[in-house]
């Protein structure tokens, strides 16, 4: 009995975790989405061909914080899958848009865009490392989870872990270098 | 005597860049230091001449009187030897005063060559000043888990300077405690102190997989292990820390990555090297233990303008100095120092 009670606590430990993980992703991202409008401004100075892009990042980050307000509780699997699959398209426009940075010279040296940069680079760091740190408390709950008896007290409780965090299939597909270097 | 194999044009990125004047001086004083050099070696290998024909000239004539010496005690008092109890203390008293008489040309060649050529070396890497028996601040050093208990300390090759804001410090350190019999090497290898203009933003430890007790520091601590991604680097290491979330982000992949490579060029270097290193407040030390020793001066009976030595002195240097770049730790402070000028939070 003290074995099931000990693994019984460890499985709500691993989940509350897992919660406080994936808010920790939350607060990441916030601080990129924060981020935008500054970076948005800056561009839209100079940027005067990639109206389109801007717009459409401008829309994204409108849908991102809409997606925030939905309460998640990290056990709705499609709740968190939907936020995951927003802020990978968010980051592949913004990710986009810094390429294109390199085509407008003057933005280029502009140091406040330099600056934005090197914090948008920073952002981007630590919402990685929240995500790994996600993942690995993802594994952990799932492994509590899995093992005997594990399975049968968390099937009593409905304890379930999240998905991993993953990037998506555009993100998977290898580089063509051709396409760049024409 | 031109100095070949030096090159004072592939320096790091963040070493402060070399004007075609600069390296031509750098070059002169080099060349200068040497000829002084030069002519202190060919002194001090006339007085090791000097030594080895005074030692065959009175080794001879004292072996005969201590052998007659020793069968007189024998003959005529069977419990006094001299190679017993009571004749081997003189003999490893004399022994020991033999070594140090002999080998003392060699190590003022040595201490002259390190203090001539290493200052003018490092200055061509950055703004650096060197002491030749100096050391990092103790203090600051046992404040680091990393850092092994021991019971004897030395030290030696100090140098001190700045690259692109981030303050570092190297020496030397050769740690031991006192064993049975001898004294047992407890870390004997580098120690690099560098100084952020940033705090991390937590406390991480990486150790070494299976620690020895010298350097288990971590008992009554709450660092908290954390397995990371990159099973090489699981394989090697052991990474601690307060704030699992902020020490993913200091040990990210790449970072994993460039730890490894660092503690490989050493490895090129021939050295068996092993790393350790502790990020905390706005320090970062680096104990990378290897066998050998760094900055050697060449053989007595070689001349003071080999330059396999010099280069290979420089290349130890640019080791050393490199540490930064190599991690990508000015990219680092970059990224730290932007968030000064580019407000997040401003609309």
């Amino acid at each position: 009995m003290a074995i099931l009670y000990f693994w019984y606590v460890a499985i709500i430990s691993r989940r509350n975790a897992t919660q406080e993980t994936n808010s920790g992703i939350d607060v990441q991202l916030k601080k990129r989405t924060d981020l935008i409008p500054n970076i948005l401004r800056l561009a839209s100075k100079f940027m005067s061909h990639e109206k389109s892009l801007l717009e459409e990042i401008t829309q994204l980050r409108t849908k991102v914080l809409e997606s925030r307000e939905v309460t998640n509780d990290g056990t709705n699997d499609s709740t968190v899958e939907d936020k995951f699959s927003l802020e990978n398209r968010l980051h592949e426009k913004l990710s986009s848009l810094m390429v294109s940075v390199e085509n407008y010279p003057e933005l280029k040296s502009d140091s406040t865009m330099l600056e934005a940069q090197r914090v948008y680079a920073d952002v981007e760091e630590h919402i990685s490392a929240a995500r790994r740190n996600y993942n690995a408390s993802t594994k952990s709950l799932l492994n509590a989870i899995q093992i005997f008896p594990g399975n049968i007290i968390a099937s009593l409780i409905g304890v379930n872990a999240p998905p991993f965090f993953e990037v998506n299939e555009i993100e998977r597909t290898p580089v063509n270098a051709d396409d760049y270097l024409k | 005597m031109k100095l070949k194999g030096l090159d004072f044009t592939q320096k790091s990125k963040s070493a402060s860049s070399l004007s075609p004047e600069a390296r031509k001086e750098f070059n002169r004083e080099l060349e200068s230091e040497l000829a002084d050099l030069e002519a202190f070696r060919l002194e001090k290998l006339e007085v090791v001449n000097q030594q080895n024909e005074l030692i065959k000239k009175y080794a001879k004539s004292a072996v005969v009187p201590l052998i007659v010496l020793e069968l007189g005690l024998q003959i005529f008092s069977s419990s006094y030897s001299l190679l017993s109890g009571h004749g081997v203390p003189f003999f490893i008293c004399a022994g020991a005063a033999i070594f140090i008489w002999k080998m003392k040309p060699y190590n003022l060649y040595h201490q002259q060559y390190k203090e001539k050529v290493l200052p003018i070396l490092l200055r061509s890497l950055g703004d650096f000043s060197y002491q030749i028996d100096g050391s990092l601040d103790v203090a600051t050093l046992e404040s680091f888990k990393i850092y092994p208990k021991h019971q004897h300390r030395k030290s030696e090759d100090y140098f001190k300077g700045a690259i692109q804001d981030i303050g570092l410090e190297f020496c030397e350190l050769h740690l031991e405690n006192s064993g049975d019999k001898s004294r047992v090497t407890v870390f004997q290898g580098a120690a690099i102190l560098l100084e952020m203009p940033f705090t991390f933003l937590t406390h991480t430890v990486v150790s070494k997989n299976k620690e020895r007790k010298a350097f288990s520091n971590f008992r009554n601590s709450n660092l908290q292990t954390i397995e990371l991604e990159d099973l090489d680097f699981e394989e090697k290491f052991t990474a601690r820390t307060l704030d699992p979330l902020a020490a993913r982000y200091l040990l990210s992949p790449a970072m994993m990555k460039r730890l490894m490579e660092l503690e490989e060029k050493y490895n090129t270097l021939g050295f068996g090297a092993q790393l350790r290193c502790e990020f905390k407040d706005n320090k970062a030390l680096f104990l990378i233990s290897y066998i050998g020793n760094f900055f050697e001066s060449p053989k007595l009976t070689v001349s003071a303008y080999d330059n396999d030595n010099l280069v290979l002195i420089q290349d130890q240097l640019r080791l050393i100095v490199s540490v930064i770049e190599q991690l990508k730790l000015d990219y680092l402070v970059a990224r730290k120092l932007a968030y000064k000028t580019f407000d997040l939070t401003s609309e």
